[in-house]
């Protein structure tokens, strides 16, 4: 009996010994979890400034004059009689 | 529609205005005679202005006019939401580098010779000016001058264009391609506004669709001049007390209020591409922009493109 219950402790702790090396070949070859440190950089990661004013030339016709022109309509015909306006600084 | 044209502020101005034929000919008289009196009281090439009674009471106290207070309140209140960029007290300035006289007196006369003056950072700033709203009272510290040429132009226009329009149906006051427009002309759904070519003046890069308010145009290609044989204007970086240099030669502003059109329009034509953006965005006002570089390329922010304040379509 006593020789029995020594042989169970080993076997027991031989077990335990392969079950945790088998445990961590496994583990090892897994694919790995997404790590928390990771999530934190991808997070912080800056997005590419975007320039402050883009300019029109870039979506305008050949002569780089017209923008808005896809959307706006034909130019408005003045009233009779009506002036013409003209912003041109001072 | 009904036009008057005039000369006053050192610029043509255009009344033009739709409505029966009497009660516009009354409007067109109270008018022009809140622009002329609007002249005689901001002028600085005038002794016998109030601005200029103003600039001599500097050190004390100034009992002002409720127009020249409103005016005054309102550069303080642009001179902070520009950051400085726009900055009536830099009139030491504009007078050093030769524009000591009116525009019209200065191309027939020439410019004042180059003399020094107080340095930029060495004159009061403007922010140390004092307002007493109850006296109607301003304070400008010793040696401190304001020209509130564009903005009381803005102001004078935009008041003149609501005068205008108690006997009109839509009405626009236009002083020298800045203008206030009140309505809508019969027949239209917006105001037609050509953007002049700041290179070439006498054709102009596309009409612009412009709803009631205000529009105003700061350039510096106009006003320009020589002295000792370098080149000036008059749009003077406050940061430097020189004429301002900028990646832009033109910047059109549309607003709610002339005046602040005529402001802004001066302090993002300073400001230049790398701070227009956030100067606008802080304002809190209801602004698009549209500015032309040297090689005529118009550049604006995306709410200028999105917002249907402004279109424009081809020439």
């Amino acid at each position: 009996m006593k020789v029995f219950r020594k042989v169970l402790h080993y076997w027991i702790a031989i077990a335990s010994v392969l079950s945790f090396l088998g445990g961590w070949v496994i583990l090892a070859h897994s694919p790995k979890p997404v790590q928390p440190q990771a999530l934190a950089s991808q997070s912080s990661v800056a997005l590419p400034a975007l320039p402050p004013i883009q300019a029109y030339g870039s979506i305008v016709n050949n002569n780089g004059l017209g923008f808005f022109s896809n959307n706006a309509p034909a130019a408005p015909q003045p009233s009779a009689g009506m002036p013409r306006l003209r912003t041109r600084g001072s | 529609m009904e036009t008057v044209y005039l000369r006053a502020m050192n610029t043509d101005i255009l009344l033009a205005a739709e409505g029966q034929a009497e009660a516009l000919a009354a409007g067109f008289i109270q008018a022009r005679q809140f622009i002329e009196v609007g002249e005689r009281r901001f002028s600085r090439f005038s002794a016998e202005s109030e601005l200029s009674a103003l600039n001599r009471s500097a050190g004390k106290w100034f009992r002002a006019s409720p127009d020249l207070f409103t005016v005054v309140s309102l550069a303080r209140r642009f001179f902070h939401l520009t950051r400085g960029l726009f900055d009536p007290s830099i009139l030491p300035e504009l007078k050093r580098v030769g524009y000591d006289r009116s525009m019209d007196a200065l191309r027939e006369l020439g410019p004042a010779p180059l003399f020094e003056s107080l340095l930029a950072n060495e004159r009061p700033s403007f922010s140390e000016m004092d307002l007493d709203e109850s006296e109607q009272s301003i304070l400008l510290p010793p040696d401190m001058a304001l020209d509130l040429g564009g903005i009381a132009k803005g102001w004078i226009a935009e008041q003149a264009s609501i005068i205008l329009s108690r006997g009109a149906t839509a009405c626009v006051v236009d002083a020298g391609g800045d203008m206030f427009l009140v309505g809508l002309p019969n027949g239209l759904d917006q105001w037609p506004v050509e953007l002049e070519d700041p290179l070439q003046p006498d054709s102009f890069l596309t009409t612009l669709k412009v709803a009631p308010g205000a529009i105003a145009t700061s350039t510096v290609t106009k006003r320009v001049w020589k002295q000792a044989g370098r080149n000036r204007h008059h749009v003077i970086d406050p940061r430097t007390g020189e004429p301002a240099v900028s990646d832009w030669i033109s910047v059109t502003v549309t607003a709610p209020h002339a005046c602040e059109a005529e402001v802004f329009a001066k302090a993002l034509l300073i400001a230049g591409p790398g701070e227009a953006e956030e100067i606008v965005r802080n304002s809190g006002i209801l602004l698009t922009y549209l500015a032309i570089d040297q090689e005529k390329k118009i550049w604006g922010n995306a709410q200028s493109m999105e917002n249907s304040y402004v279109k424009a379509t081809e020439t």
